[in-house]
């Protein structure tokens, strides 16, 4: 069996000035490095690009993904324009007709035929939240609940699903399991609705335990089906932050 | 993780003139040497020119007699070839890279059928739909680094994210869009049967 070097010498002693070939990066690799991103921001170094390269023409499915990815920014660049124009002002036009505007009376509440009612209204909501709203919360949030849980490793895999079962009222628990083997002093978590947007972030301690587990628990208000995103990195005592995991919650609520 | 392979099949039908196989072959990878050249040559001819002569030697290759012992690693032998090609013209053109005609005009695609059309339609909707349920943000932040051109330093500076921001946006966008850019385009080696 000839090894991959031989095979291409078939092709390079076609050519003058044969040049020594970059080994391809590992599938694995390019998917922690975020390497279709990267190539396409013009983030790799050019060796880093290089082995990328070797290694899309080879990986069917970094094809794909950098084909795409260059195919929507390539029709992105036509529509942003549009998209980003409309909330900007208009240049070049003949000056606007001055129109009367109706001005808005912000204080008009506070004239006698408003405010009495107004207050009263107030006071009646003042008054339910005081006995009825805020000892309800209070007694709530000081019984124990019970909350659906799941566990998840740091380092499984990058880009794993995790399935996580939740309830629509007490939300979920995860276990985490870091790396606890004196590395990191501390963990960064980073949680994003299946939206993509940032909805909490937290430094904690590395568990002092010995066990290296952490809970994170999520309430089940604002919480939706769908993928979140849990992000963690790990932070060296010298303060260096490196992201150590990616995981893909599948949130499902359990009906009952 | 499966790597899709290309087989001798596949092989087989580019060295007999399968139409449909050559057409997928060029297509294929047209893409993907368009995306390697661009960073490497400034001039749309120049990007043609290597590509033209990547194929022609890679097709000469494969209808030699054992031309490739490996038909699973077309795709590194395309991309060596490429390198190869890319190597001869640095060295051919090292003296007169000013040739290059900046800005001659895009050759226009020829004979696009009614499904491409449509297929390139579906794709524009969808990608409008993406941008649409982006924040205005992060919108700008897009049309600032690609449109713009802008230095990715100021503009994260400026719109107050990060670097792994901007990855995670892109990468969110693509995941969106894969599906129906897999639907419209096709895209494995399979495609071509």
């Amino acid at each position: 069996m000839p090894r991959d070097s031989e095979t291409f010498q078939q092709g390079g002693a076609l050519f003058s000035g044969a040049r020594r070939e970059t080994e391809a990066m590992d599938h694995g690799e390019a998917v922690e490095l975020m390497a279709t991103e990267r190539y396409l921001l013009g983030e790799l170094s050019p060796e880093q690009r290089e082995a990328f390269e070797a290694h899309f023409f080879e990986c069917y499915e970094c094809a794909l993904d950098i084909r795409a990815e260059a195919a929507f920014l390539k029709e992105a660049k036509v529509q942003l324009p549009q998209m980003t124009q409309s909330a900007a002002p208009v240049e070049g036009r003949s000056a606007p007709v001055k129109t009367q505007t109706k001005r808005r009376d912000w204080f008009g509440w506070m004239r006698p035929v408003w405010a009495v009612p107004a207050f009263a209204a107030l006071l009646v909501v003042i008054g339910y939240q005081n006995l009825a709203t805020i000892p309800g919360l209070r007694s709530a949030a000081d019984a124990p609940r019970v909350t659906p849980w799941s566990t998840l490793h740091v380092g499984t895999r990058a880009g794993a699903h995790t399935a996580v079962t939740a309830d629509r009222k007490n939300g979920t628990t995860l276990l985490i399991d870091v790396p606890n083997d004196g590395t990191y002093t501390s963990f960064g978590f980073a949680l994003e609705n299946p939206e993509g947007k940032q909805t909490w972030m937290e430094t904690v301690k590395a568990p002092a335990n010995g066990d290296g587990t952490i809970s994170l628990s999520i309430p089940g208000r604002g919480l939706q089906e769908g993928a979140y995103t849990l992000t963690i990195a790990g932070i060296t005592p010298q303060g260096s932050r490196t992201e150590i995991e990616r995981q893909l919650l599948d949130v499902r609520f359990n009906e009952q | 993780m499966q790597f899709y392979a290309f087989d001798a099949g596949y092989v087989e039908g580019l060295c007999a003139g399968d139409l449909q196989t050559q057409e997928h072959f060029v297509g294929y990878f047209t893409e993907l040497l368009h995306l390697k050249l661009r960073s490497r040559l400034h001039s749309r001819q120049a990007i043609e020119d290597v590509r033209q002569e990547t194929f022609a030697r890679v097709l000469a290759t494969l209808r030699r007699e054992n031309g490739l012992r490996q038909p699973d690693r077309l795709g590194a032998f395309v991309n060596t070839v490429c390198n190869n090609v890319l190597f001869e013209h640095y060295r051919a053109n090292s003296r007169s890279e000013s040739l290059d005609e900046e800005d001659r005009p895009e050759l226009p695609a020829s004979g696009a059928s009614a499904h491409d059309i449509a297929a390139a339609n579906q794709l524009k909707g969808k990608v409008r739909e993406i941008l649409a349920e982006l924040s205005p943000r992060d919108r700008g932040v897009l049309k600032a680094i690609f449109l713009d051109e802008r230095d990715r330093d100021d503009v994260c500076r400026e719109f107050g994210v990060d670097g792994e921001y901007l990855r995670v946006l892109l990468f969110r966008a693509r995941q969106n869009f894969k599906a129906e850019y897999l639907k419209r385009m096709g895209g494995g080696p399979d495609a071509a049967r």
